[in-house]
């Protein structure tokens, strides 16, 4: 099948200086390359004589006169570390700029590219970032291409709506739509969104390859790009839910001492559920100054809804599904109903008003340090401004990251965090065919490992990394912070999808709708969970069963996969 | 002498010059001329109201992947008629909103009547106050939603100003959170923001009422309440059925502040049937469906307004009669000044 050829062992290697696996390719590269890039190449080589650890410093020695480091033709340039992101011929980067630009010289490429873009995510593509640097990512397309970005703004709150309006009218005014992962499905079946497997096939991007691919590999890679099997998408995100906590808290000696008191248990991060309600219960402390809640997770309409998605997907191992196999929901069981019922109960250890606060005021409470812990976005790190005077400054010191909890079972631990909302591209299947290739090459060069790295680095933007290659990077580092770097890479492949079918919307509505009502006594978590198993079986029927089933099937491949992922590094080390 | 006739000459009215109408009667031009504006009015009413009536017959939704126009593969007659007519989110929404409209419209006109009376007398400071009051008005809908939305949070400026005031340590009510109080503060802000309206419409019907028969009144000794009673409630009828329908119209279309305070929730407490209409469009992506209860909605409100319409149509003919009645008597003062006039000759 196609979408076989994006493998690992079929992907291209990377023939850059310092990230290869394959020896043969490498030392193919190295005879061909000057000396300048020779000396680097050698000293990135593991084990080799005299090698010390790369650093970027020594890297700029070897810049040639354009910027660039020996054997890159392209990338940002103009500020220390810039080679970082620098691309050769033979890179997903690189192979994406050729291609543009032969593309360009053939008469197949448009003169501008219109891209479509939520309103925080563009400055990550039009600021220059750091100082010094010689031109944003979009002046670095345009100076590599020849070919012009104009961004059409729209903003999560719209989008949806926007882009029914853009497939109900078959509009090709522009050439990259954007969206939330849930909407693909939807997308895809509008005919909005084009099918890229031909694209991927013949520019093979790195996503799967183990340095310069999505941490998680293929599941993730299945998870962030495909819809029924087939590539839709180039994700440009990363809305896993980190488990935030207060790590000071925690370890502080008398609250350690008072905890094993009472229940019988040492105080540290809750490896479940369980164990997260006995701390939420022991830290909700309201009349304290700051006052402490001891589990701040969303409960609000909308963005609450992750909170029960990721008590129920850890009920079975290797996951909980939303579906069974045959369509139908798989919700009204034990796993389904125990995940409201502690929705719910949870509720208590929450802030006044949880209920009607968004992601906003959950950072708000973790600044304040109110917040004791709570699944949240991977952008808190960098956005979270700790309020409170009595707090360390920054993040990493009070508030540190961990895989959110999850539950034992046949004596295994499984923890599975979600993802919520991530910003997805695609290409508009109603632009002109002959724009259908550039747009979808301008996403594998933006979207690979390298310049996306560069693109997440820039604090001006919300779109967060997701590539293997990113969470090591100094820049990125500098902006989320090192220690939820680690935690990303643990937290992205253990993540189970959201409901990424047709009609997600509409799903995840109905679930929300009964849930809202369990959560403000209108009626019980059972009930909830009944009414949600009614409503996803009547709108599985009416988009059509045979259909909505392919999708469900395809959607189990993007699922964390059985035995991969044993306990986490950081918790093994607990 | 010869007898004097008072009879005028008849003074004939010019005979008009038609410009040629190329064999054209004066009709057919007339209907040519007034085609172009008739054909627009027919495609702003017409067109978006059948495409809505045609969308209604089927499940057809922009996920499909056909246009609009491709609608027809998707047909299901009366089905989502039925769907709407057997689910219970629509009775719901319907009854929700048919409550909110009565109490705030209700509020609004005891209000702004009690309001319009007291600004009717001139006071000091009267023009102010009234601009004053009417700022709620002026704010954007989406503005005066987001002000209540920060108003309401728990820990907002109400539920401080509340712990300020009363003993027994911090208040926190749930205005949005709680599935009765969020109703209400719903109807708080149409409240807050459309009396100034109904304010203004009766405050106007008022000081246009005539003078010299409150003044009669007054002097043979009929106390406020007969005036309110018999003199001012029955003159201003017309007046405060206008007001009244066009409130209850305009709130039973009520969105913003339901939207903005609470999205519709928790879960559906406050989802009016346009927050149902759009999680239908928007969220759902169910356009056919949506079709079909907007046009349930639209013969609902026609048969309602058509209904309310009709105690106006009966005001009108009163007030016409009253209007015929005093021609009459100017006729008569006129006949009697004739007589007068022809006496002295």
């Amino acid at each position: 099948m196609e979408r076989d050829s994006l493998d690992g062992h079929d992907a291209p290697a990377e023939e850059i200086p310092g990230g290869v696996e394959k020896p043969i390719t490498r030392r193919k590269f190295v005879a061909g390359a000057g000396a300048a890039g020779a000396g680097i190449v050698l000293g990135s080589i593991p084990g080799y004589a005299g090698a010390k650890a790369w650093s970027p410093g020594s890297r700029n020695e070897a810049l040639t006169a354009n910027g660039l480091a020996a054997g890159n033709i392209g990338g940002p340039r103009g500020f220390k570390g810039a080679e970082r992101y620098q691309y050769p011929a033979n890179s997903e980067e690189g192979r994406a700029i050729l291609a543009a630009k032969a593309l360009r010289k053939a008469g197949n490429a448009p003169d501008t590219l219109v891209v479509q873009v939520l309103n925080f995510a563009r400055p990550q593509f039009e600021n220059k970032f750091p100082k010094g640097a010689t031109g944003s990512i979009k002046d670095i397309w345009e100076r590599e291409t020849g070919i012009k970005i104009k961004f059409i703004e729209t903003d999560p709150n719209s989008e949806y709506q926007t882009n029914l309006r853009n497939a109900s009218t078959k509009n090709g005014s522009f050439d990259l739509v954007t969206y939330a992962i849930t909407d693909t499905g939807d997308f895809a079946e509008a005919g909005l969104v084009r099918q890229i497997d031909d694209f991927v096939a013949k520019h093979k991007p790195s996503w799967l390859d183990p340095k310069y691919g999505y941490a998680g590999g293929r599941a993730t890679v299945k998870l962030f790009n495909q819809y029924k099997g087939h590539y839709y998408t180039v994700a440009f995100d990363n809305d896993t839910q980190p488990y935030v906590y207060r790590w000071d808290l925690f370890n502080n000696p008398k609250e350690k001492a008072n905890f094993e008191d009472k229940y019988g248990e040492p105080l540290e991060f809750p490896t479940t559920w369980d164990k997260q309600a006995k701390i939420a219960a022991f830290f909700t402390r309201p009349h304290a100054n700051p006052p402490l809640y001891g589990s701040v997770e969303r409960k609000v309409a909308f963005w609450g809804i992750v909170n029960w998605q990721q008590r129920f997907v850890c009920s079975a191992d290797p996951n909980m599904f939303y579906f069974k196999p045959d369509g139908s929901a798989n919700i009204n069981n034990e796993a389904g109903i125990r995940a409201a019922e502690e929705h719910v109960r949870s509720l208590q250890w929450s802030e006044p008003g949880a209920l009607s606060k968004d992601w906003l005021a959950q950072y708000q409470l973790f600044g304040a340090g109110s917040g004791v812990m709570g699944g949240t976005f991977p952008n808190v790190t960098k956005l979270v401004v700790p309020a409170n005077k009595q707090l360390d400054k920054g993040y990493g010191k009070y508030l540190r990251t961990d895989v959110s909890p999850g539950r034992m079972v046949n004596g295994k631990l499984v923890r599975r965090p979600v993802i919520f909302y991530n910003i997805c591209y695609g290409v508009n299947a109603f632009a002109p065919k002959s724009h259908h290739e550039a747009a979808y090459l301008f996403l594998q060069w933006a979207g690979g490992a390298r310049m996306y790295t560069y693109l997440t680095a820039n604090p001006g933007g919300y779109q967060d990394p997701h590539h293997s290659y990113s969470l090591n990077d100094p820049l990125v580092v500098a902006s989320y912070g090192k220690e939820p770097m680690q935690a990303f890479g643990e937290i992205i492949p253990r993540t189970a999808p959201p409901i990424v079918i047709r009609g997600a919307a509409q799903y995840t509505q109905a679930l929300d709708e009964e849930l809202q009502k369990a959560l403000t006594k209108q009626q019980s978590p059972t009930k909830a969970i009944q009414n949600t198993e009614k409503r996803w079986n009547e709108i599985t029927k009416r988009l059509g069963t045979e259909n909505q089933v392919k999708a469900i099937r395809a959607n189990f491949d993007a699922w964390p996969p059985k035995g991969r992922y044993g306990p986490t590094k950081r918790i093994a080390q607990a | 002498m010869e007898a004097h006739t008072t009879e005028l000459p008849v003074r004939q009215a010019p005979k008009r010059r038609l410009p040629d109408l190329g064999g054209r009667s004066e009709g057919a031009v007339s209907r040519l001329l007034i085609a172009p504006g008739q054909l627009l009015m027919l495609f702003i009413v017409a067109f978006p109201a059948a495409v809505a009536i045609y969308i209604g017959f089927t499940e057809w939704t922009p996920t499909s992947g056909d246009n609009v126009w491709g609608a027809y593969h998707y047909w299901h007659w009366f089905d989502g008629y039925w769907e709407a007519l057997r689910s219970g989110g629509f009775w719901h929404s319907v009854w929700l909103t048919l409550l909110i409209t009565v109490v705030c419209v209700g509020v609004e006109f005891l209000l702004g009547f009690l309001l319009a009376l007291l600004f009717l007398k001139e006071f000091r400071g009267r023009g102010l106050l009234t601009l004053f009051f009417l700022l709620p008005m002026m704010v954007v809908p989406a503005v005066s939603g987001f002000i209540f939305f920060m108003l309401f949070q728990v820990d907002g400026p109400v539920n401080q100003g509340l712990t300020a005031i009363l003993p027994g340590g911090v208040i926190h009510v749930h205005w949005l959170d709680d599935p009765s109080l969020a109703k209400w503060s719903v109807m708080t802000v149409d409240i807050w923001q459309w009396t100034p309206l109904m304010f203004l419409i009766l405050l106007s019907g008022l000081v246009a009422l005539p003078e010299d028969q409150m003044n009669q009144a007054r002097i043979l000794g009929a106390s406020f309440w007969h005036q309110f009673r018999y003199l001012i409630l029955p003159m201003m009828k017309p007046i405060i059925l206008i007001a009244l329908i066009i409130r209850a119209i305009e709130t039973f279309k009520l969105f913003d502040s339901a939207f903005l305070l609470t999205g519709g929730g928790p879960g559906d407490a406050t989802q009016t049937i346009s927050v149902y209409l759009y999680r239908q469009v928007i969220i759902n992506a169910r356009w056919g469906y949506a079709s079909a209860v907007a046009i349930i909605i639209l013969i609902f409100v026609s048969a309602a307004g058509a209904f309310a319409v009709r105690p106006i149509e009966q005001a009108q003919e009163e007030t016409l009669e009253g209007l015929v009645g005093g021609e009459e008597q100017v006729a008569a003062q006129r006949v009697e000044e004739a007589i007068a006039a022809e006496a002295r000759i």
